[in-house]
């Protein structure tokens, strides 16, 4: 029995640090620059996607393809915030929530259409070895991906905190007017910040590749999960995130064993609602920032 | 008999006393004016008096019963009501449209309602321009939608936040001749305004505040050779700083 | 009021509804179906356009009233075996309910913008759970409407062929329409806009800010649930996921925003656009063996309308063709 409750807290760990990796991503896009960004779990999809087709095509390995997703996802959403995205930073929410949503609808349509509806997971030696450690069993595809996260996550930390662009993403963050008058250039610092976001969410979505299978509908759970991680975690709180996105992990994998699987939101929702009304600036946010 | 009466109005943010224990009186019809520095806590008497914030401590009395913390549209019902310091039209509504929203409040037809807010647009001086996008309007003549909005909400005390500020005083007397008639009809006026000129011609009673204190209060002419008064805003030419 | 119609307008709708009337003598059954589903969409899009658009509150969550409404109907009417024409009453006033507690909660706490959106998809989401899990409404598996057979009255059990519900449904949504059009022309439809225009300033002139923006969330969410009711009485089988899930969220609402927000023909001609386009859509997809092809079009298409034409289609054409209010202004004035 222990041991059951271990594992299901363990794989609920593991899977909660590919979650704040991809709940990272959504916190800088939409903390610097308040953007709704309602096609984050499609970009994670494309990430899986992505992983799915470098091991089917060209079977390279999660070590390969990860970094490879990241780069493309990077490249893709500085490319995008570029040329559009920051054309709609000053728009009204509901007009900016409407070129998210008609972004993931294409992005689902296009994978739908290529990749067809069917779920496509990755079986390779590597989806069955397993680490025993104290009597127990962990997913080695699993604890890799946890670790891979965790790196990326404490990468992204380290750079934001001593870095002068990744100070200057801060500034941004917190100050938009008075960033902008000692010359930080906008537009730059917000492509790059929206190319940082979808890496994490491609990265992420190429280290869940192995560990689920792979269909277009995928999306709008992800995109869900992630916001609700920013927000209980706190909104501009990089430790918010990673907390968040661990209790949503455990949370899930316990409520799935406890009641049923297709109920394991319940926890994540009924936080989500008491976040909103009661600590809206999160778990490790400012107390009353819910703007 | 007063209409409105303030009584040792505190109000802090954390920490900072940004309006320390004002008491003073408005009588009925008259129409008085709350001068000061910047930052000498006018504005921010204006907004508990009119319900937009709630005091920390002290009292606000309107027709003989205290009003502290009400909401502002609970005020605006009984009587009392303001314009903003940085005219807020109701874009994408006509200025006819606008004023409806004030007269509204007492009117609960829409037939109604055009009637008084004309009025209150005629007495304004905007009648001509009832049609008009209120988003289309020069400076001025925001100026006096706001000040007619706030007129068609039948009140009792109004209360106008800088109305004179960025006009010309061509423009800025458009406006005195529309309050003095406004008062004359019986509505009681308090004004908080910089431009002296204004202050002078049309106040019955000038209340001084400075650093969130009272230190003034009477007769136009008498605060205005006050020498706490001069020193502190209006300097040795009696002139606003 | 943007986009309302003048006396030209008004003369082209009329000439609209005797089209409508008259068209299952001119069409065939498959097309009064899709008529029947449009009048649906647009129905909730006029609903849903009086809370964004004029409460200026986003609900992400519709499905929750779509879901309660249908659920609801289908309910009292298999189990209770009362007649739909009093389960549709319940389903307004319970889903008016509903939307009243969330939207109470939301101004209290001060959640606004996409917080209140996520708001409502977590209630939305958390009664699909519910009712996935709810064995008296059937599950996962479904709740079945006994089948029509000869001895069924559609006026009674408000359901029938494909002409009943296409007349049922035009009224329906003809009532609505002229109703929430009454409405806005009247003191609530300036209270409405004033509030979304300016909270602030609008209370200072005296507006219960609160209860205007109560009132439209309360109305939307209610004629949402009779809408549900329809979707049931029409459908004869509800699941929780295609009626509380947010596909079906995002699905109504691309409707209103393509037509146009804070318009009131603009949801109708929003569903006049998208539910046809989506039937073709899923047309050409079973042709050529391919899925996903109607997502593709609907993103296309919304991000076609949010470059060129933000405020929707239907403002788009009004200024182009004079039909609204103020073109007439304009052309007075001159």
């Amino acid at each position: 029995m222990f041991e059951l409750y271990v594992g299901v807290i363990a794989n609920g760990l593991m899977i909660g640090a590919v979650y704040a990796l991809i709940a990272t991503g959504l916190n800088l896009i939409f903390g610097v620059m308040r953007i709704v960004n309602f096609a984050h779990g499609e970009i994670v999809v494309i990430g899986m996607y992505a992983g799915y087709s470098c091991w089917f095509w060209l079977g390279l390995p999660l070590a390969v393809s990860a970094p490879l997703a990241m780069l493309f996802m990077f490249a893709a959403g500085y490319g995008f915030q570029r040329a559009l995205g920051n054309d709609f930073v000053d728009r009204p929410q509901h007009v900016q929530f409407v070129l998210y949503i008609s972004l993931a609808l294409i992005i689902t349509g296009l994978h739908a259409i290529i990749f067809g509806p069917d779920p496509r997971g990755i079986q390779s030696a590597a989806s069955f070895s397993v680490y025993r450690f104290a009597g127990l069993r962990f997913d080695a595809a699993r604890l890799h991906a946890a670790l891979a996260a965790v790196a990326i996550l404490c990468a992204l930390w380290l750079w934001l905190r001593y870095s002068l662009t990744g100070k200057s993403l801060k500034a941004a963050a917190q100050n938009l007017t008075g960033g902008q008058a000692i010359g930080i250039n906008i537009n730059h610092v917000f492509a790059l910040t929206m190319g940082i976001g979808a890496a994490c969410a491609g990265a992420a979505g190429a280290l869940i590749a192995p560990l689920f299978d792979t269909h277009p509908y995928l999306a709008g759970e992800f995109t869900l999960t992630a916001f609700i991680i920013v927000i209980v975690g706190g909104l501009a709180s990089l430790p918010g995130a990673l907390l968040g996105g661990l209790l949503i992990g455990v949370s899930e994998a316990l409520a799935a064993v406890l009641i049923t699987p297709s109920a394991k939101s319940l926890f994540s929702y009924g936080l989500l609602i008491a976040i909103l009304l009661l600590r809206p600036g999160g778990l490790l946010g400012q107390k009353g920032a819910g703007n | 008999m007063n209409l409105l009466e303030v009584r040792q109005l505190t109000r802090r943010f954390s920490g900072l006393v940004a309006v320390d224990s004002i008491s003073f009186e408005i009588p009925q019809g008259s129409l008085c004016a709350l001068i000061g520095p910047n930052g000498a806590g006018k504005t921010t008497c204006f907004n508990m008096i009119a319900g937009a914030l709630a005091p920390s401590q002290g009292d606000v009395i309107f027709e003989g019963k205290s009003i502290a913390g009400l909401a502002p549209e609970t005020l605006c019902a009984r009587g009392i009501a303001r314009t903003f310091q940085i005219v807020r039209p109701l874009a994408g509504m006509s200025v006819l449209e606008n004023a409806m929203v004030g007269a509204l409040v007492r009117e609960h037809h829409v037939r109604g309602a055009k009637e008084q807010a004309l009025i209150a647009l005629a007495k304004a001086g905007l009648e001509h321009k009832a049609y008009m996008e209120a988003s289309a309007l020069t400076l001025p003549d925001r100026k006096l939608l706001e000040i007619a909005k706030a007129l068609a909400t039948g009140p009792k005390l109004l209360l106008l936040d800088e109305s004179m500020a960025g006009l010309r005083p061509a423009e800025s007397d458009r406006i005195c001749e529309a309050l003095r008639e406004i008062n004359r009809g019986g509505v009681t006026i308090l004004l908080i305004e910089h431009v002296m000129r204004v202050v002078m011609s049309l106040a019955q009673k000038v209340i001084v505040l400075h650093h969130g204190v009272k230190i003034a209060d009477g007769a136009p002419q008498d605060v205005v050779a006050d020498p706490q008064v001069i020193a502190s805003y209006l300097g040795r030419k009696g002139h606003a700083a | 009021m943007k986009g309302a119609l003048n006396k030209r307008g008004a003369i082209l709708a009329g000439l609209l509804l005797a089209l409508a009337a008259a068209a299952p003598f001119l069409v065939n059954e498959f097309y009064l179906t899709v008529l029947a589903l449009i009048f649906l969409y647009a129905l909730v899009g006029i609903a849903w356009n009086l809370m964004m658009g004029y409460a200026g509150q986003l609900s992400l969550g519709h499905a929750l009233y779509f879901g309660l409404g249908a659920y609801i109907v289908a309910v009292l009417s298999e189990k209770f075996g009362i007649s739909p024409w009093f389960g549709m009453i319940p389903a307004f006033f319970i889903a008016a309910i509903c939307g009243a507690i969330i939207g109470a909660l939301g101004f209290r706490f001060g959640v606004k913008g996409v917080y209140f959106a996520l708001l409502t998809i977590a209630f939305a989401e958390f009664a699909r759970i519910l009712f996935e899990h709810w064995d008296y409404t059937g599950r996962t598996g479904g709740f079945f409407l006994t089948a029509l057979n000869e001895k069924n009255r559609p006026l009674l059990s408000l359901r029938g062929g494909a002409m009943f519900f296409y007349y049922a449904l035009l009224m329906t949504l003809a009532v609505t329409y002229f109703a929430v059009a009454w409405l806005v022309r009247g003191r609530l439809g300036y209270l409405w806009r004033a509030v979304r225009e300016d909270e602030e300033a609008a209370r200072a002139l005296g507006v219960k800010a609160f209860e205007v923006k109560l009132i439209a969330v309360a109305i939307s969410a209610g004629i949402t649930g009779v809408a549900g009711g329809w979707f049931a009485l029409m459908n004869g089988s509800l699941f929780p996921d295609s009626t509380f899930g947010m596909r079906l969220s995002i699905d109504l609402i691309i409707a209103p925003i393509i037509g146009g927000l804070g318009t009131l023909f603009g949801p109708v001609l929003g569903a006049l656009i998208v539910v046809p386009l989506n039937e073709i859509a899923k047309d050409l997809g079973q042709a050529l063996g391919v899925n996903g092809i109607n997502l593709l079009i609907y993103g296309v298409l919304l991000l076609a309308v949010v470059l060129a034409a933000p405020s929707g289609v239907w403002p788009w054409i009004a200024r182009k063709t004079g039909l609204d209010e103020n073109s007439t202004r304009e052309r007075d004035r001159t």
